[in-house]
């Protein structure tokens, strides 16, 4: 008889391997067949297929006007209650970020991973009126007063004279030590991001002539020629914030950050969260005469991981997310449809760009028929589940700018795949037997354009283009690649701006930041400078639809497609909507309902 | 034994040298020009490259930039971060505890579930919790531990909408429940990935010593199975662990990288992570430097030990 109760003779049973492997086999096919009848019901919660192209048309009030609670028309009691004028106090925002700034100085560094930081502890002189419920267009660029009292004074087309607000102070930390913001101040911002050598804003600020200070709440701001799109470019990006001139003369404009702002940097862990108090003294109140901010703080948490980042969200402990793809957006709605309301914006397109003054693709035929090789409608659908759109020179949300694929008459054919034109252009330009080069990307802009990356490159292969895949970090990327140094053709995001002038002039203007292609063509440069000293809406227009038929010709940069985008917010998260740009956090007048 | 300890010491001494050598010429064949990406977006002229490289002293020779390095090290100086100009020692102090306490509970959870694993499988040998346990392993084995790291982000975050605590690194001592919960599924991530290695190892090693003579004359004593296996077979069995248990524990260190980024723990491998990135010489090399260091000296200890496990061994 044996020694033992029964489960030790069973744990003590001698087995051979045969009937080990027996047992696993039966084992595996059980377990695949569980799996087969686990994940055989369909998924109904899915991107809804794209119906339309246009982004949505907004239903904003005339400029300056104070946001009301009453609803505007078509919209639901739900949005009417969700308004700026019934803000309550209190509560913590907690927003999950894939990126984290080295540094905070926004004159030097300029990378979507500091956009959050910045607009949530600065002002600009103006700001766009976007982020709120009642303005459901997410690129409603209408522009209004921040820390000034009202749009500027021009005496003439060149001059922009500004009043700044007498109730703005800094916060209260040294060495600002909350005192008042000044004209002074202004000056020295826009002097130090005009003439300082490592400035990115130079180009861009090339314009001002001169700035002067009649007293210490004017300033006057004097162009060198007329601008259309001055105000928009003192707004837009991060051209709009003024950093804290004391700071900045003892040079620690890289590793401090105190500004005009709703909310104080508490504390930032680097590459794991940043915390922004509720700035006590913040200075502005909504037209409603409730002070701002609402939230008591923002947990910035940053999530470099991509599944972390959706799992923070789905396990509710961020209550706003960023940017979602469209298999993010699915499986967050159907994991977590209940918590959280969705919005889309458009997105940010992908494109080519190539070294223009070097062979071959200083043949605009090559260029041309590398844009015809792309199928763009697949992908949208890869990338998209379906929502999206060709994206062209001025993208098609700027409804008065953009020419639109209609009306670019015989130039439209370049958008559209055809495989054979395209291998004839590339015969043509002496390229019969096909391209080899090298496509350099970086990997930090996420799985969704690593994958656009990897299609566009087999549609290239398509038409012979042989083109050797070369992934660059970040940080090298961004001071090599997209300087302009390298080899080939690159493939990246293109951005958003506020204005159509950024899409051409940062791109085709020497000493831009975006000059990467050495493009150095005179002619597009004179058509630019026009533009932007055109101040006739309807001509200005009609120069931007000559730029956009030039472009498409010439395929200066091979552009593919833009798709929507997802932001997901906490249902009791009120008064926020995501903006397409920088800086997603327009949190100045966001507050929770519970 | 002092001559042993004393040689042993010198040998980790000369083993540092060595490694501050290596890690110096690793950091510098990176493909990049570190100038060129400390000066960030920029348009830079050639001049303007040039003095930062002046600035960032990378246009010294590099054996007299390998002694200056070196002889700060001596004097616990690793030198400042290219980016944050921040004292490298400082970072690494910041960090340093989140990564030992990380690696530590890891092979804790490691050893807790090999040791069990391997005594059981080895003394079960062939039946069918034998079979189980080394599926377990070779499993683990297969399966990398970001993987598992991630399912363990995923899966409570959909089954139960729970997340790790996300405020950043709270120590121990100042919130042990926070700590455990920041800690707990990370460290079985990491530990599970290891744990497969040594339970095989220790399985192997047992089964060794249960076929030795003395093992069979303990049992036909009439001792009972678990006396044998655990005061007769187990500390004979451990001591080739031990060795493991130092190798798997330098190979931890460096597998918290990856958990780390995952888990957002600002500890060592993270820094080395955006180092490595930012092409910050001073900021790799300080902990490359530093991993190096506790590995060795974590070896020494291990070597030492062996007396202590092994009377038979003498340190002639």
């Amino acid at each position: 008889m044996e020694e033992g109760g029964y489960w030790q003779r069973l744990a003590g049973r001698r087995t051979s391997r045969r009937v080990a492997l027996r047992a696993g086999a039966l084992g595996g096919l059980g377990m695949a067949a569980a799996y087969g009848l686990a994940c055989s019901s369909s998924n109904n919660n899915k991107a809804p297929a794209k119906t339309g192209g246009a982004a949505p048309s907004g239903n904003a009030p005339a400029a300056g006007t104070p946001s009301g609670a009453a609803a505007p028309a078509g919209a639901s009691p739900a949005a009417a209650n969700a308004g700026e004028g019934n803000g309550k106090p209190g509560g913590t925002i907690s927003f999950a970020f894939n990126a984290n700034p080295p540094n905070y100085d926004l004159v030097q560094f300029q990378s979507y991973s500091i956009s959050g930081f910045i607009s949530l502890v600065y002002n600009g002189l103006l700001t766009f009126r976007n982020g709120t419920a009642q303005y459901p267009d997410s690129v409603d660029n209408t522009v209004v007063p921040d820390l000034v009292t009202a749009a500027p004074e021009q005496p003439d087309n060149k001059t922009y004279i500004f009043k700044l607000r007498p109730d703005v102070k800094w916060q209260n930390v040294a060495p600002m030590n909350g005192r008042a913001l000044t004209a002074d101040d202004i000056k020295w911002f826009y002097d130090y991001a005009t003439t300082d050598p490592k400035s990115l804003d130079k180009a861009d600020f090339n314009v001002i002539d001169k700035i002067e200070t009649p007293d210490q709440q004017t300033v006057k701001m004097t162009l060198k020629n007329p601008s259309a799109n001055f105000l928009t470019l003192i707004v837009g990006g991060f051209n709009r914030y003024i950093e804290p001139r004391e700071v900045g003369e003892a040079g620690n404009l890289k590793t401090t950050l105190i500004g005009t702002g709703p909310f104080m940097l508490s504390s930032h862990e680097q590459n794991v969260r940043a915390v922004f108090k509720k700035n006590p003294a913040y200075w502005k109140k909504n037209s409603f005469g409730q002070q701002l901010p609402f939230v008591d703080e923002v947990d910035w948490l940053i999530i470099v991981d991509t599944g972390a980042r959706l799992q923070a969200v789905q396990s509710r402990q961020a209550n706003i997310s960023w940017i979602l793809i469209a298999d993010e957006y699915d499986q967050l709605k159907s994991s977590n449809g209940s918590d959280y309301n969705f919005d889309d914006t458009p997105g940010i397109s992908d494109y080519i760009y190539m070294r223009l003054d070097q062979p071959p693709f200083n043949d605009k035929r090559v260029r041309q028929a590398m844009s015809m090789a792309i199928d763009r409608p697949a992908l949208i659908q890869a990338i998209g589940k379906g929502k999206g759109d060709s994206d062209l020179p001025i993208p098609t949300y700027f409804k008065d700018f953009s020419l639109g694929l209609d009306k670019l008459g015989d130039l439209a054919k370049y958008y559209k795949r055809d495989l054979q034109a395209a291998k004839q252009l590339m015969a043509a330009a002496g390229h019969a037997d096909g391209i080899k080069t090298t496509f350099n990307y970086t990997a930090v802009y996420g799985a969704a354009f690593v994958q656009a990356f990897q299609l566009v490159q087999s549609y290239l292969k398509e038409i012979g283009i042989d083109a050797t895949a070369r992934q660059v970090e970040y940080a090298p990327y961004l001071t090599s690649v997209f300087k302009g140094d390298f080899d080939g053709i690159t493939y990246g995001p293109r951005g958003l701006f506020d204005d159509p002038d950024p899409f051409v002039g940062y791109f085709y203007t020497p000493g831009s930041i975006y000059y990467q292609d050495h493009s150095d063509d005179k002619d597009l440069q004179a058509m630019i400078a026009k533009e932007r000293q055109e101040l006739d809406k309807q001509a200005r227009i009609n120069i931007f639809y000559d730029i956009q038929k030039y472009l498409s010709d010439q395929m200066y940069r091979v552009y593919d497609v833009s798709v929507d985008r997802y932001w997901a917010r906490a249902k009791n998260v009120m008064n926020y909507r995501a903006s397409s740009w920088f800086p997603y956090s327009e949190f100045e007048t966001t507050w929770f309902s519970k | 034994m002092l001559d042993y300890i004393v040689k042993r010491f010198v040998f980790t001494v000369i083993g540092v040298i060595l490694t501050t050598f290596i890690v110096f010429g690793l950091v510098r064949i990176i493909p990049g020009d570190a100038a060129q990406v400390v000066q960030g977006q920029l348009q830079t002229s050639p001049a303007q490259l040039k003095a930062v490289r002046h600035e960032l002293r990378l246009d010294r020779p590099w054996y007299t930039e390998y002694f200056r390095w070196l002889g700060h090290v001596a004097t616990g100086d690793l030198g400042a971060s290219f980016y944050s100009k921040r004292p490298v020692m400082d970072t690494i102090k910041q960090a340093l505890p989140v990564s030992v306490e990380l690696a530590v509970l890891s092979m804790l959870i490691a050893t807790l579930i090999a040791v069990p694993s391997g005594i059981v499988s080895a003394a079960r040998q062939e039946s069918w919790l034998d079979y189980a346990l080394r599926l377990f392993s070779v499993a683990g084995l297969a399966v990398p531990s970001f993987f598992i790291a991630e399912l363990f982000i995923a899966l409570p975050a959909i089954w139960f909408k729970w997340a790790p605590p996300g405020r950043g690194y709270v120590p121990l001592l100042r919130d042990p429940w926070v700590n455990f919960q920041q800690f707990f599924l990370p460290s079985i991530a990491l530990g599970l990935a290891f744990s497969a290695s040594m339970t095989r190892f220790v399985r192997s090693s047992m089964l060794d010593v249960l076929r030795q003579d003395y093992i069979r004359t303990a049992k036909a004593k009439g001792l009972r199975e678990l006396s044998v296996v655990t005061r007769h077979a187990l500390r004979n069995a451990l001591i080739p662990v031990v060795t493991l248990f130092g190798i798997q524990l330098g190979l931890i260190l460096g597998g918290t990288v990856i958990i780390e980024t995952i888990f957002r723990f600002p500890g060592l491998g993270q820094y080395t992570f955006n180092a490595i990135s930012q092409r910050d010489y001073p900021m790799l090399q300080g902990i490359v430097l530093v991993f190096a260091v506790g590995f060795l000296l974590i070896n020494l200890i291990v070597d030492l030990s062996y007396g202590y496990l092994d009377p038979r061994i003498r340190y002639a």
